[in-house]
């Protein structure tokens, strides 16, 4: 059974392009199909020849027109693409390009195998083929992917009969031949045509840390290929209208829109942290909690950075105030991270940093996504600033996850923003009061502003939080609470993470959130647990019974 | 240090088929009559046997994957290789001759392999994988040209020492990179396979050996050989990367001879 193959150009300029395509060809890899002896000829008569041996292949049947178009520059020109078949099986990567003029064979290219002798029927069926591929790569292939039966030039020469499939996974589409007789994968290659990459990203703080990214041609762009769903950050280039029109989802966003960077160098630190923080978030819930993304199904993130640009401060902070200084999950897997302020324009005495350089904002952020999914806490008053403080509570958890312990920069503590907010961050759950917010139920905000307190009163929640980790005294009610320890912290995460997710209704009060911890925590480490015991003295040293 | 100890090696083979003639010309009752004219003219040799290994090769290699540098550390198989060799000898004056031989060597083994895999996602988190490649070919094809002087013995028996340059060809799989398996969240990885290549090289060296015949016939006989050949080699592993190697070793062969 030996192989022949051959490759018929006629034209000189045509066989130039051929040459340049060959060299471009990668490196074959194992059970590549062989690499047989090669024919180049531009002569009228070997024209002639392959043209009456295309011609007889196509009156056999061993060469079938696939597609036939007429030539959109060229009037009178026709191209025809056939397959070559054997015992009317088609011969995988064995065809034919076939230019005519004025129906005169004007060029031919094509790959085609001779010597081909094996026997045509299959002796497992398409639907075995599919359900032993299943098996062999733990992956549940459709009914729908019908399987071709093809012939298989192998990489020593030989043919095999198989059925060949295309398997679509997240991160992958393969193409798979499995033996029609022995039922075993013979050769298998990914046909998606991305590529992930490792970069180097500079952060908002002048860090340096790695960012996955996907390599296309010329460049490299936000979209990460490397973990189960996709995180693409796109960069609006200081247009808000065009982010109005994103979330009012008057457009959608594409390729043009990611982030890039031509040499996997980057250094636009909104886009760097905006991007590599929301894959940072996504391992946490993973690592921590088994979490598979926002909706627990690997549901696309999408992060938008740069809606304004802090130059335009003047011309836009009134009509786009919360670009400039506010992050927000906008529903559906989608964050916005403001610009931040010039750096001669402070808020409240403080510097406004671009938004997505903090990570427990980022991960707060996409922590609304994990209750849209799961409790879908209302937004108002008591039930609404249960919603914040889980975000809280998970953001300040990823900081602690990936972060040192300390004070300062890139460094984990219990202020929210305080990165990116300088100085002393927007809330601070050890000790709330220090930025005017409430620590206690009695002293909860109980006006309509801010939607009923959702932002204010949340500290109330995470101050609990910080106690049953951390333990101490709360200043308001002077009850000191006995925490489980920043080593243990995990079972205090684990407590909140689970009551949040699994266990409260949408419109939960503080009282429910106290039963629904102590619940989970129950749950998990036992009803004498050091953890049950901490979430105990923790809601009611922040007076919610 | 192996250079200095393969000398040594090779030194004491030839010091030992040297002393050995004349110790058995000593001790035997039956002294032979020197063969003035005995000695063929022309000499063919067919051979097979083994090469003993070329002593242990290692290799550490680096370069950059995900933004960080990944180690690979490669110990090459040390095991013996089938030697073929075809030669001749054409005798000049006296005892005296000259000899070329072609020898050829191929083998096989398994490399063991030690990769540090930086992690793509965090800094100073590489996965270390270790395994094992099989199949990890070495071919050698040397030429070796001798001076030789053939050793009174008997006879039956040809003595023949010899020593001149080689020029060998050393064409060895070398490990260029690693393959793993790795799924999210990446923090483990396993090995899979490791990436080769072909090297070669072709590089000037010596050799050093005798060959013993045994008359069946006035013009074939059997015999054997013992020889030590010996070059260095750099192979191409990656760019601006190469690894040192030794070509040759201790041949000991066994076949048939042909005297005209």
């Amino acid at each position: 059974m030996s192989v022949r193959r051959r490759i018929l150009p006629v034209s000189a300029l045509a066989v130039c392009l051929f040459l340049s395509a060959t060299r471009a060809q990668p490196v074959r890899g194992q059970g590549d199909p062989p690499q047989g002896r090669v024919t180049i000829a531009s002569s009228a008569a070997t024209r002639r020849d392959w043209t009456t041996r295309v011609d007889a292949m196509l009156r056999t049947g061993d060469l079938r027109v696939r597609r036939r178009t007429d030539d959109t520059l060229l009037a009178g020109r026709v191209h025809e693409r056939a397959d070559q078949f054997y015992r009317g099986v088609r011969v995988f990567g064995a065809d034919v390009a076939r230019q005519l003029r004025n129906g005169a064979t004007e060029s031919v290219f094509g790959t085609l195998y001779e010597g081909i002798d094996i026997e045509a029927s299959p002796e497992i069926d398409a639907d075995e083929a599919r359900s032993r591929l299943a098996a062999r790569i733990g992956v549940e292939i459709d009914s729908s992917i019908e399987p071709e039966l093809v012939v298989l030039p192998r990489g020593d020469g030989s043919y095999a009969l198989t059925w060949r499939m295309r398997v679509a996974m997240r991160r992958d589409s393969r193409q798979y031949f499995v033996d029609a007789r022995s039922g075993e994968t013979v050769f298998e290659y990914s046909d998606r045509e991305t590529q992930s990459a490792v970069g180097k990203a500079l952060g908002v703080l002048g860090d340096t840390k790695k960012i996955s990214v996907r390599s296309a041609t010329g460049q490299f762009l936000t979209s990460d290929e490397l973990r189960p769903p996709d995180i693409q950050t796109y960069d609006l280039k200081g247009n808000p209208f065009r982010a109005d029109n994103f979330l009012l989802r008057r457009i959608t966003l594409g390729t043009s829109d990611l982030g890039s960077d031509s040499d996997n160098d980057w250094t636009d630190t909104a886009i760097d942290d905006a991007h590599v923080y929301a894959g940072y978030t996504y391992d946490y819930y993973f690592k921590r909690f088994g979490r598979k993304g926002l909706n627990d199904a690997d549901i696309r993130v999408q992060t938008i950075v740069h809606p304004v640009h802090r130059s335009d401060f003047s011309l836009y902070i009134d009509d786009f105030e919360d670009y400039f200084i506010n992050a927000f999950y906008a529903g559906d897997g989608v964050v916005v991270f403001g610009e931040g302020l010039p750096g001669n324009v402070t808020l409240g005495g403080q510097n406004w940093d671009y938004l997505a350089g903090g990570l427990d904002v980022v991960a707060h952020e996409l922590s609304h996504g994990v209750t849209q999914y799961t409790s879908n806490l209302i937004y108002l008053n008591e039930s609404g600033a249960l919603n914040e403080a889980f975000s809280d509570v998970m953001g300040t958890s990823v900081e602690f996850f990936f972060q040192p312990a300390g004070d300062g920069a890139l460094k984990a503590d219990y202020t929210i923003g305080e990165d990116v907010v300088r100085p002393g961050g927007i809330r601070n759950m050890a000790n709330p009061r220090a930025l005017g917010d409430p620590d206690h139920y009695s002293k909860r905000f109980t006006g309509g502003q801010d939607n009923g307190g959702v932002h204010i009163n949340a500290t109330i929640v995470t101050q609990a939080f910080y106690l049953a980790i951390e333990g101490g005294t709360n200043r308001t009610s002077g009850l000191a609470v006995q925490g489980v320890g920043g080593a243990n912290r995990e079972q205090i995460e684990k407590t909140f993470y689970r009551a949040f997710t699994q266990l409260l209704p949408s419109n939960a009060t503080f009282s429910v959130a106290r039963a629904a911890t102590i619940q989970a925590a129950q749950d998990l480490y036992g009803g004498s647990s050091a953890a049950v015991r901490a979430v105990t003295q923790a809601w009611t040293a922040v007076g919610v019974e | 240090m192996m250079a200095a100890r393969e000398t040594v090696i090779a030194c004491c083979i030839a010091g030992a088929v040297g002393w050995a003639a004349p110790a058995y010309a000593q001790g035997t009752v039956r002294r032979p009559a020197p063969r003035k004219l005995g000695e063929p003219r022309v000499t063919v040799t067919v051979s097979g046997g083994v090469q003993s290994p070329a002593g242990s090769v290692s290799d550490h290699i680096t370069f950059d994957r995900n933004v960080e540098t990944e180690t690979i550390d490669v110990t090459y198989p040390k095991r013996p290789g089938v030697l073929l060799d075809i030669g001749g000898r054409v005798r000049v004056w006296k005892r005296l001759g000259f000899g070329v031989s072609v020898g050829h060597v191929t083998g096989d083994g398994t490399a063991d392999v030690t990769a540090s895999v930086p992690h793509p996602f965090f800094f100073n988190q590489a996965r270390t994988v270790t395994g094992k490649q099989a199949g990890i070919a070495r071919e050698e094809t040397g030429i070796h040209l001798q001076v030789q002087y053939a050793v009174p013995a008997s006879r039956k028996v040809r003595v023949v020492l010899g020593a001149g340059p080689s020029r060998i060809k050393l064409t060895q799989d070398v490990i260029t990179d690693v393959n793993i398996t790795e799924t999210y969240p990446y923090d483990t990885a396993a090995f899979r396979d490791a990436a080769t290549k072909g090297a070669s090289a072709s590089v000037s060296g010596y050799n050093a050996g005798v060959d013993v015949t045994w008359s069946l016939t006035r013009n074939v006989g059997v015999g054997g050989l013992v020889r030590y050949t010996r070059a260095d080699a750099d192979l191409d592993v990656r760019s601006g990367h190469t690894l040192s190697m030794k070509a040759g070793g201790v041949h000991a062969a066994a076949g048939v001879r042909f005297a005209f």
